[in-house]
């Protein structure tokens, strides 16, 4: 028996250790290795790494992760930004600056369409039209625009195979470019495809509007096939039921084509019809063009030139009448004025002024409707000096008579004296006359009294007359310009047939002519 | 007798940055541009060919390459008549990607036609995807050609292969 297994007491224990190390030895050594790699972070920090790119790819699905890095990424963006931005600047220049270039592009192209829009609608014939609409039916101009635009036109029907996106069919209006119909059918398909997939959409005979600038498409569905409409400016509501109605009609009469269709869509060609009936538009209001239209505005127009030619035409006769009325020798012209059609000229009015109204003649002033209110005043005026003379002289000179003796002609020498003063007033008027360029001439009137035969008063008042005329001639009176007259009976002074009164009628009296 | 037009959907699918806009812009356009533009969810394209006599449009969904498989929209693959699975031969991971789409496109459509399109042929140095990984796909019947949009080696050649496995009447 070996000595390690009987000798003293720590017999025992050394042979367990010495048990312990044959069993579990190179274990422990393990263990400890374990241990100290375990305690030593610089270690740690060796296996992690290596592992580590490895752990988080597997885990990249996982949002825990996601929601772990979440904060930390955060934050060491915000400590990088703040550090140097420029960094950070750096690397997303290449982005940004695309970013902006297309955002300015985008919003300068809006700029100049709504530009457009505005050049266009305030200065076009189409708007003037508007805002003469607005004006004639008391709308606004905004509502006028709405109105007239909100104008729609289906450009083009796509009727869509539903399960491969095919095109069946396509139809569109006239004069629209289309592009492919295929490639559209197929984009369409997919944005629906997209759209549904990414916000769990139910799929059903949902009706779907996809909004454009500029246009839209209107999408009706069925299980096998879609309706798809291109469409430009607002369309009514109605449109969809349109688009239902034949959409059922196709899917109704063409169930099995639809059913075993692959990729011959010949049969769909019959479905032209129904897809020609979805082109709908409301083409802008034609105007009628009727005659009325044009001829009202134009009589319009014509009654208004006339009226203001008139009244150029009046108030220009008007003004040439108060300038000639003022330039007028007696007249001054204080206020000429309109008043509720009718003329009214106030001023000063020399008595003696007489050609005014031939003036208002020539004026082509309708003469009932122009008023005067004259005060009268003396011309200064040489013509009305002139006037008034020969006036005074005139009736100075037809107010002298020259007496006879009962049934005599013989002029007296006390006569004579009294024919001396007649005939240089005679010759003074004539002088005065001739200066105004006035031909005057004086007619010899020989009176008698009632007395004797009609025969006899007749030639002893031509005798009278006579005698009288060959006095003044004498006297110097240019005698072709006396003419003597017998009156007899016929102008007596007096009418009364006392002896007083046929003293005063046997005379020769005088009348003045070519005087006003 | 002349043939009615027939229309087909085709949906391109494979991984990110593998070439499907490349291959479709290449085909129908006959351009390639060196730059790489991410696709937004899908863009729809359209080419007309001649199989045989009959025209027929194909109308190519170029669907968004997505990595993540539980991403694919399978709406856009309702109704397709084939597709085209897109591989980048200097990525060897885009070929397993590609097949296991072809199985989930498969699930969706039912057993419809499929081309693989092993892309980026030009780039022969880093080239990795190599015979022992295409093996199994012949013998299990897959079509597919080394297909290159930078210079249209094959492009023509596997959409038209396509083209005509869709045309063919079903058995």
């Amino acid at each position: 028996m070996p000595d390690d297994l009987k000798g003293n007491g720590h017999a025992p224990a050394n042979a367990f250790a010495e048990l312990r190390r044959l069993l579990v030895g190179p274990e422990r050594e393990d263990l400890d290795d374990i241990r100290q790699r375990l305690d030593d972070p610089a270690r740690v920090l060796k296996d992690l790494s290596r592992v580590l790119p490895e752990a988080i790819h597997l885990r990249s699905s996982d949002h825990k992760l996601r929601l772990a890095l979440h904060p930390i990424i955060e934050e060491s963006i915000r400590v990088s930004v703040q550090r140097d931005p420029r960094m950070l600047a750096d690397a997303l220049h290449p982005v940004i600056g695309k970013a902006v270039r297309k955002a300015v592009a985008s919003a300068l192209e809006g700029m100049l369409l709504s530009l457009n829009q505005i050049v266009e609608q305030s200065v076009s014939l189409r708007s003037m039209k508007w805002r003469l609409e607005a004006w004639r039916t008391g709308k606004s101009f905004g509502e006028i625009l709405l109105l007239r635009s909100l104008l729609y036109r289906v450009e083009q029907v796509f009727l869509i195979h539903r399960k491969t996106g095919l095109a069946l069919l396509h139809r569109e209006a006239s004069a629209v470019v289309a592009k492919d119909a295929d490639v559209i059918s197929g984009m369409l398909t997919a944005i629906q495809d997209f759209v549904r997939d990414s916000f769990d959409a139910d799929e059903g005979d949902e009706w779907e509007t996809v909004q454009m600038s500029g246009f839209s498409f209107w999408i009706q569905h069925a299980p096998q096939a879609s309706l798809a409409g291109v469409v430009r400016g607002a369309a009514p509501k109605e449109l969809r039921a349109r688009f239902q109605e034949n959409l059922e009609r196709i899917c109704l009469e063409r169930a099995a084509d639809l059913e075993r269709f692959d990729g011959d869509a010949t049969p769909f060609l019959a479905c032209r019809p129904y897809l020609d009936a979805c082109l709908l538009g409301q083409a802008p209001a034609k105007a009628r063009r009727s005659i009325l239209v044009w001829l009202l505005p134009a009589l319009a127009l014509l009654a208004l030139g006339a009226w203001l030619f008139l009244a150029i035409r009046g108030h220009q006769r008007w003004e040439n009448y108060v300038h000639k009325l003022s330039q007028q020798p007696g007249i001054v012209v204080t206020a000429a004025e309109k008043r509720g059609g009718q003329y009214l000229i106030s001023g000063l009015r020399d008595p003696e002024e007489k050609d005014s109204a031939k003036l208002l003649a020539a004026s082509g002033l309708p003469a009932d409707r122009v008023r005067f209110d004259w005060q009268p005043y003396l011309s200064l005026k040489t013509k009305f000096a002139t006037d008034r003379e020969l006036a005074e002289r005139q009736a100075a000179l037809e107010h002298q008579a020259l007496y006879f003796a009962n049934n005599l002609s013989r002029i007296t020498p006390e006569q004579l004296n009294a024919i001396g003063n007649v005939a240089a007033d005679m010759r003074g008027l004539f002088r005065l006359a001739d200066a105004a360029h006035k031909h005057v001439s004086t007619e010899i009137l020989g009176h008698t009294d009632d007395s004797g035969s009609e025969l006899r008063n007749t030639m002893l008042g031509q005798e009278r007359a006579q005698q009288v005329l060959i006095a003044l001639a004498a006297d110097g009176v240019p005698s072709e310009r006396l003419t003597a007259r017998g009156v007899a009976t016929s102008e007596p002074l007096r009418p009364g047939t006392s002896e007083p009164d046929r003293a005063v009628n046997r005379s020769v009296t005088f009348r003045i002519t070519g005087l006003p | 007798m002349p043939e009615n037009e027939i229309k087909k959907k085709v949906c391109m699918v494979g991984s990110f940055a593998v070439g499907k806009t490349s291959l479709v812009r290449r085909y129908i356009e006959g351009i390639y541009d060196e730059r790489y533009f991410a696709t937004v969810e899908v863009k729809v394209d359209k080419k007309k060919v001649m199989v045989d006599s009959q025209p027929l449009t194909l109308m190519l969904w170029d669907m968004a390459g997505e990595d993540d498989l539980a991403q694919l929209r399978k709406s856009h693959l309702r109704g397709a008549a084939g597709f085209i699975l897109v591989a980048d031969g200097s990525r060897a991971r885009t070929l397993d990607i590609a097949i296991d789409l072809q199985q989930r496109i498969t699930y969706e459509t039912g057993p419809v036609p499929f081309i693989l399109a092993l892309n980026k042929a030009d780039l022969t140095r880093q080239w990795e995807i190599r015979d022992p990984a295409i093996e199994p796909l012949r013998s299990k019947g897959w079509t597919y050609f080394f297909t290159s949009a930078k210079n249209g080696r094959c492009v023509e050649e596997m959409f038209l292969s396509l083209a005509k496995k869709m045309l063919k009447p079903k058995e």
